[in-house]
């Protein structure tokens, strides 16, 4: 009986979610495929490629997302021009501004150029976006000067504007790339309200359009990568072996 | 809308034409009809839930719990397959009640029996996944002030395939405990690894 109790509150039980948002209403993400990153090195540090690569890896690593971001060809447009999206790009442009108090768009004070890191944002036309851009700051002596930061969090900051620049918004989920505040992060990772708001931009369809098993559009790194992938079919067969051959009869007094 | 309703329309029409097989079927059931509950870990290895963003062997557990129909029958003397499926009957909700996150899966998986108690599985399923949103605003910190940001409108729908392997524990000839580990995009660097924890009652076999 009070099995019965259990299992039937176990199927109404609703658990909390998170709670992603998205900077323009009623719009779904890019209508091409894959979406293009162009990158303006003037004034960046060299580990701009690195951090943008990275950043592009572990979007396209959403395993619900139809998602396909790729690395273009450098661009020659101005990051003055980004705030207005008047570059002649397609898709996304990533540019450093050392002129960060003007190229952010909005006003941005001291406490802002000390503060604020890079920005992100995206244009729509109809129901998709056509343009994003991040512009980074690289004013010398702010405190948000993106130079001064740790490798994980130079790629932490690219991968949050780029999600800006892909059509999200803030979370108030703290563990969330999304979440305004990078402080307390030590690693570039998703949360589950993450990938909900890029499948929700990026809705993947291996009935229809995409092809199933994830095949045929991705060709950099396999994560989960190296251990975790041979622990799983290492271990396999050593589970099988444990449940089959030393736990049943245990487990079958117990049960009964 | 209309997109909210063709996406529930599609669930129905899924569901109906997966018990209209298996019902028919019956006849061919070796161990019979179960339902049962059962429990995603999603996006094991990689998603993160701590707030320094390192990635939680587990993954993520807040998708609600799914009731599952599950048939056992023999197309062939030698293979048992027991298709099943599952749905949130109540799909999970943002904390402000704006975006519903609902979950269906229908699995084909083949069985081997190992001995009395244990079978093990392999298979493929379909993993469907709908957010769906009413829209609205809300106002979050962006570091030096606030922006109003945009709840989801709408519904987005997200299919995709796994590759299962699992096994079965059968704790009383009416009831039986599964695991199974699904993994998604295998082919690709979308792999991503779902644990699917379900416990499973024979519907016609009375008592628990």
């Amino acid at each position: 009986m009070s099995l019965r109790v259990v299992f039937l509150f176990i199927i109404l039980l609703s658990l909390p979610s998170k709670a992603f948002t998205v900077t323009i209403p009623g719009v779904f993400g890019y209508a091409d495929r894959p979406v293009i990153i162009h990158i303006n090195p003037n004034n960046c540090p060299a580990s701009i490629y690195e951090d943008t690569n990275a950043a592009i890896d572990l979007w396209n690593s959403s395993p619900t997302s139809g998602l396909e971001l790729e690395l273009g060809p450098d661009t020659t447009s101005a990051v003055s021009t980004f705030k207005s999206f008047s570059f002649s790009d397609s898709h996304i442009v990533v540019g450093c501004s050392t002129n960060f108090a003007s190229d952010k768009g909005g006003g941005c004070d001291a406490s802002c150029l000390d503060f604020t890191i890079a920005v992100g944002s995206t244009m729509s036309v109809g129901s998709h976006l056509v343009k994003g851009q991040v512009t980074i700051n690289m004013n010398s002596g702010a405190g948000g000067n993106y130079g001064l930061r740790n490798s994980t969090q130079k790629q932490i900051v690219l991968a949050h504007e780029l999600g800006h620049a892909l059509g999200l918004g803030h979370t108030d989920y703290e563990p969330a790339l999304m979440y305004f505040n990078i402080g307390a992060k030590t690693a570039l990772s998703l949360s589950q309200d993450d990938i909900d708001g890029i499948s929700y931009l990026y809705a993947r369809d291996e009935l229809g359009s995409d092809k199933p098993f994830g095949c045929g559009t991705i060709t950099t790194g396999l994560p989960p990568s190296g251990w975790n992938l041979w622990a799983i079919l290492g271990l396999l067969p050593l589970f099988v072996l444990f449940i089959t051959k030393l736990v049943p009869s245990k487990l079958i007094v117990l049960a009964k | 809308m209309k997109r909210y309703l063709s996406n529930h329309i599609t669930q129905g029409l899924i569901s109906f034409a997966f018990a209209f097989t298996t019902l028919s079927l019956s006849a061919q059931s070796p161990k019979g009809h179960f339902i049962g509950v059962g429990l995603y870990t999603q996006n094991l290895f990689t998603v993160t839930t701590s707030n320094d963003a390192s990635a939680a062997l587990l993954g993520d557990i807040s998708e609600s719990p799914l009731f599952i129909w599950k048939s056992y029958f023999q197309p062939f003397s030698q293979t048992t397959i027991a298709p099943s499926l599952g749905y949130t009957l109540l799909p999970r909700k943002s904390k402000d009640g704006a975006a519903e996150i609902s979950l269906l899966t229908l699995s084909l998986p083949v069985i081997h029996n190992i001995n009395n108690s244990w079978d093990w599985s392999y298979g493929v399923s379909l993993l469907r996944q709908s957010i769906e949103g009413a829209g609205g605003t809300v106002v979050l910190n962006n570091g030096t002030g606030t922006s109003t940001f945009y709840l989801p409108t709408g519904t987005a729908t997200t299919q995709v395939y796994s590759v299962d392997v699992g096994t079965s524990w059968h704790i009383t000839t009416s009831s039986e405990l599964s695991f199974d580990l699904r993994t998604t995009g295998i082919l690709s660097n979308r792999r991503s690894f779902f644990l699917f924890i379900a416990y499973h009652y024979n519907l016609f076999s009375g008592g628990f």
